[in-house]
């Protein structure tokens, strides 16, 4: 028997599920979200501060028991499926990822969303490697900035802009977008180790800014009336719910608004499988129960809003859109998966400095764009595109946050002095690097393995890339400077005898990767692609409202459509595009037909 | 394309995504004969030591 028709369901109740709920329903829209995991609030975490539970054991992420994925690097390899959580952490539950997350908000720049125009313009179109797929999003930095300034301000972002309608200013970030108004609260206030890092950089001529943030560090109220308190710097904020409501989730700021509205329903523990479709337009979600039944949710408009991959495999399960072949080129559901390059960063271990490590929230950061992007000239450099650089102080939890100099016995009392020592005067500055798409990765339905139900998995393929490898290499020898800037004299560890004199250690240089992608070692879970937005039907999966070329009725939308990954934190960019295509249903809901 | 397990801590140089020539360290892979300006020059292996934030 189906539940009750709706005007909206959506899959996930994260911050898109979350945006589009309160949006839609606060315009009268009727909305059902699917949540295959259970509810929660900031009372779930009053009393959290238990590393092991969730940050070790990864209480809050997805049980590959239950569904995982299967990966290969190249087209050679036969897949395996990731039987432990590792190289990403994909969240499930109410709030999704905008649960854990650590609250860095970003606006990808102008350039990220015309990549490959403006990289022909300036470089021509022989610097794009043969095997590279970059392409336009379809929509513009422009376009695009009344729905980061929305997303902004439901959040309360804080931070100092760079760019008031085209004005540079000093203190924020001078190579970003222009901003329509200034960020909704003010930034925090430099800790002495991002006011070092402000120092340094400036001294060797970049521009360092606060890193905007989601942990209030002062009281807001929203434009939706939502009133949030302000960061305690308990430092724990990635892989934890916020026990005082500081750092914006879904769970404190939009579902709320939507429960409000008396037009919101959530199912819990209902795991989506499949798309009703005929080809044009979707009749209705077909999903789990928590007693295993298949449960069928019937809705004018279908909104698939989970993390990247279960999105990709629904399309993919549902035999919507045509799937990418990567030996032809055709097809586009898959196409254009990527992730996020690290390596390229430096480390030191202070002598003489001590710095409250134990203090702090997840995006509390001193950082600098001079590195990302098209920033810089890559003329002559080999490669295309940066990363943002930073410096962090986002706690130092008691298990994952020890760190000793290179050297350092692994064990027994000499190096449980090294920890004692170094635990307040270790610092890192890092670098988190684009990823450019590439033909040969992707994502489609694995051949041979399925998930607790029965369905396909979805198969990765993706490796590291020599465009990457380089522009790593390059990180590398421009964060090693900072680090020297940061302990002058400091003794770069070489493999040589470290001198008991020098004030403090240091070890960088070229970054490097290794030889071929890692799954088990946690990197980033700003996985992307799959379901990339663009102006071609041709080559992305929805238009610029995240609406289907292929079934009008169908708005997928997430990190899932981003045709390439830029080099910072994906979230403000989603919880834009969420906002764009609450648009968008508003108007389809009204007029019906394709929005472009 | 070239296979890095190989080179595995080393330095390598790539032409057309084939490994042309490799060497312990950077210096030794600039001054390689095999090796011309246009090829892209990189190290292969785990990063260094240290701790990276990169965030959920």
């Amino acid at each position: 028997v189906a539940n009750k028709k709706v005007d909206v369901a959506i899959v996930g109740v994260g911050w898109v599920g979350g945006i589009l709920a309160a949006e839609l329903t606060k315009a009268g829209l009727t909305v059902v979200g699917l949540e295959r995991g259970h509810d929660r609030s900031t009372v779930d975490w009053q009393d959290d501060h238990d590393e092991l539970r969730y940050a070790i054991r990864m209480e809050l992420f997805q049980n590959t028991a239950n569904e995982t994925w299967t990966f290969r690097h190249n087209l050679a390899e036969t897949a395996l499926p990731i039987r432990q959580l590792g190289a990403w952490l994909p969240g499930t539950g109410i709030g999704g990822a905008g649960v854990h997350w650590n609250g860095q908000t970003w606006r990808f720049h102008p350039r990220d969303f015309t990549i490959k125009s403006s990289t022909i313009d300036r470089y021509g179109a022989s610097a794009i490697p043969a095997n590279m797929a970059i392409q336009d999003w379809g929509i513009t930095y422009d376009e695009l900035e009344p729905y980061y300034d929305k997303f902004e301000y439901m959040a309360g972002i804080a931070g100092k802009a760079g760019n008031l309608k085209g004005q540079k200013v000093d203190g924020g970030n001078v190579f970003e977008g222009p901003r329509s108004r200034e960020f909704p609260v003010a930034p925090p206030e430099d800790t002495p180790l991002m006011a070092l890092f402000r120092r340094a950089t400036k001294n060797l001529g970049y521009h360092p800014f606060t890193g905007p943030t989601a942990n209030l560090p002062a009281p807001y109220k929203n434009p939706d009336g939502i009133d949030r308190g302000p960061c305690t710097y308990c430092g724990f904020c990635e892989r934890f719910g916020c026990e005082v409501g500081a750092k914006a989730d879904p769970t404190v700021t939009v579902l709320p608004v939507a429960h409000k509205t008396g037009r919101f329903k959530i199912i819990n523990y209902a795991n989506a499988f499949a798309i009703k479709n005929d080809g044009k337009n979707a009749q209705s979600i077909l999903y789990y129960d928590s007693m295993g039944r298949v449960q069928e949710q019937p809705a004018d408009v279908i909104v698939l809003g989970a993390f990247v991959f279960n999105n990709v495999r629904l399309l993919l399960n549902s035999k919507l859109g045509a799937p990418y072949d990567p030996t032809t080129g055709n097809g586009v559901v898959g196409r254009n998966y990527a992730y996020q390059t690290g390596g390229g960063g430096a480390s030191g271990w202070f002598e003489h400095e001590e710095f409250k490590r134990y203090m702090g929230a997840g995006a509390l950061s001193a950082a600098m764009d001079d590195l990302n992007a098209d920033n810089f000239d890559h003329t002559g450099l080999g490669f295309l595109g940066g990363g943002s650089v930073s410096v962090g102080q986002g706690g130092a939890r008691p298990i994952q946050s020890l760190s000793v100099p290179p050297g350092t016995p692994a064990f027994g009392s000499a190096w449980k002095a090294a920890v004692q020592h170094y635990y307040r005067r270790v610092v890192s500055v890092g670098f988190q690097g684009e990823s450019p798409a590439y033909k040969q990765h992707f994502m489609d339905l694995d051949p041979h393995y399925r998930d607790k139900f029965g369905n396909p998995l979805l198969r990765i393929t993706f490796d590291w890339q020599p465009n990457e490898r380089a522009m790593v290499a390059y990180a590398g020898k421009k964060t090693l400077p900072i680090m020297q800037e940061m302990i002058p004299n400091g003794q770069v560890a070489s493999g040589g005898p470290l001198s008991p004199t020098a004030p403090g250690i240091i070890t960088g240089g070229p970054g490097s990767l290794p030889a071929h992608f890692d799954t088990t070692a946690y990197q980033s879970t700003h996985n992307t692609g799959g379901a990339i937005m663009g102006a071609d039907p041709s080559t992305s999966v929805v238009n610029s409202y995240l609406q289907m070329w292929d079934a009008s009725n169908v708005f997928v939308v997430g990190a899932c459509n981003f045709p390439q990954n830029a080099g910072f934190n994906p979230t403000g960019t989603v919880g834009a595009l969420a906002y764009r295509a609450a648009e968008g249903i508003i108007k389809y809901h009204k007029q019906g037909g394709s929005l472009v | 394309m070239s296979d890095l397990q190989a080179y595995d801590g080393r330095w390598v140089a790539m032409r057309d995504g084939v490994v042309v020539a490799d060497a312990h360290d950077e210096d030794g892979i600039r001054s390689h004969e095999a090796v011309k300006e246009t090829d892209l020059v990189f190290p292969v292996g785990e990063p260094p030591s240290g701790f990276y934030l990169i965030n959920v």
